[in-house]
């Protein structure tokens, strides 16, 4: 297994196309914590981030010929995660509507998450929480533009592919992503400066 | 350059992609502008927090779960079409949908075939008697009931093709005209 680390993803997939079950493994084991933490922001759920990990890898296993050599691995792998997240994403809004339309207003406005502690504001920075919740405020083109700039930290170039838009859109997107996160974390703030 | 502009370029600023006539620009605004100067450092905070935010990882039971999942996509008895297929591209496409797009464009096909107009016997375009058609002959003009109490109208039908076409042919010219005129007259 170590000398596998002496191939790119390219070479990988490449030798798990002509059959060799150990390049898939490598392959697992580079690309299941970035994926999890690319669809964990987007979606917010660990549990669901994790099926939906699951669900890009064994697609990985079962469709590995569909991969062509023409962009990179992690675009395409990133590609494929994206779009199942976007499928959660729309059952969920589904199922959303028909819980809320069952619930009474006071259910409505609970919202734990929204919530800051003493404590986490004490802290004086932005808690893992509020930027959770900042990133789940934005709208879907913005999120994933964000996240996979900003956390995942792919080039502009990369983005691109995998999204599908020109690289001016993606720059606009990720710059217009980040000052509303900023907008939003900076109006988090005034509101636990005031409850405190 | 107005605070837009500088809100426009706060990523290109920061990473440093701007000329360096721009980056004047910018610093000369931001160093006037309170505002923009606390988005533009709103805006690099956020940057390295998300940079540096905490990573999750999979859980333990990640890799035994996927195992499992493969192991039943392998176990699985697969059909003889769709074995033919497998990891195989048809047109470049998935099978799925090349299958989809040949029958759409064979649909397509025989739905042009079978509205294209069938001109097999083209005669019969001019030839199919419909209605009776009044004729006016004279100077009379018609009314709602010409046949009751008008002796100048006759009705002709259609189905005389010969007598119909000569009376149009004949219609324009003069002699004819006259000559009409003289037959209505002997009749009365």
């Amino acid at each position: 297994m170590t000398d596998k680390h002496q191939y790119n993803d390219e070479e990988l997939i490449y030798r798990f196309q002509q059959g060799d079950e150990v390049a898939y493994i490598e392959l697992v084991n580079r690309y299941r914590n970035r994926l999890i933490n690319f669809v964990y922001r987007y979606i917010g759920d660990r549990n669901d981030a994790e099926d939906i990990v699951q669900d890009t890898l064994v697609k990985l296993y079962t469709h590995k010929h569909f991969y062509r050599n023409i962009a990179k691995f992690s675009t395409w792998i990133y590609t494929i995660a994206s779009n199942l997240a976007k499928t959660e994403l729309r059952k969920r809004k589904r199922r959303k509507v028909t819980v809320l339309s069952k619930m009474g207003g006071e259910d409505r406005e609970f919202d734990p998450a929204s919530e800051i502690t003493a404590d986490e504001f004490a802290e004086g920075r932005h808690t893992e929480r509020e930027i959770q919740n900042a990133i789940q405020s934005l709208p879907l083109h913005f999120r994933t533009a964000v996240i996979l700039r900003d956390i995942q930290e792919l080039s502009y170039e990369e983005i691109s592919n995998i999204l599908d838009v020109p690289l001016g859109t993606v720059k606009s997107r990720i710059n217009r992503a980040r000052l509303q996160l900023q907008e939003e974390l900076k109006h988090v703030k005034q509101k636990g400066r005031k409850r405190i | 350059m107005n605070c837009y502009e500088v809100r426009d370029i706060i990523s290109a600023y920061i990473e440093k992609e701007l000329s360096i006539q721009s980056i004047k620009q910018f610093d000369e605004h931001i160093n006037n502008c309170k505002n923009c100067d606390g988005t533009y450092l709103g805006v690099s905070s956020l940057i390295t927090t998300l940079h540096s935010s905490p990573r999750i990882t999979v859980s333990d039971r990640f890799n035994s779960m996927l195992q499992e999942r493969i192991n039943n996509i392998s176990t699985r008895t697969i059909n003889p079409i769709s074995r033919l297929f497998r990891d195989k591209l048809v047109f470049g496409f998935e099978p799925k949908y090349a299958f989809v797009s040949i029958t759409a464009v064979v649909a397509i096909i025989f739905l042009m075939v079978g509205l294209l107009p069938t001109n097999e016997n083209p005669s019969l375009e001019t030839s199919i008697p419909t209605e009776i058609t009044p004729v006016f002959t004279g100077s009379s003009f018609p009314d709602d009931n010409p046949g009751m109490h008008n002796p100048d109208v006759n009705l002709v039908s259609e189905t005389d093709r010969d007598s119909v076409k000569t009376h149009e042919n004949k219609k324009g010219t003069v002699s004819d005209f006259e000559g009409r005129i003289k037959l209505v007259k002997d009749r009365r």
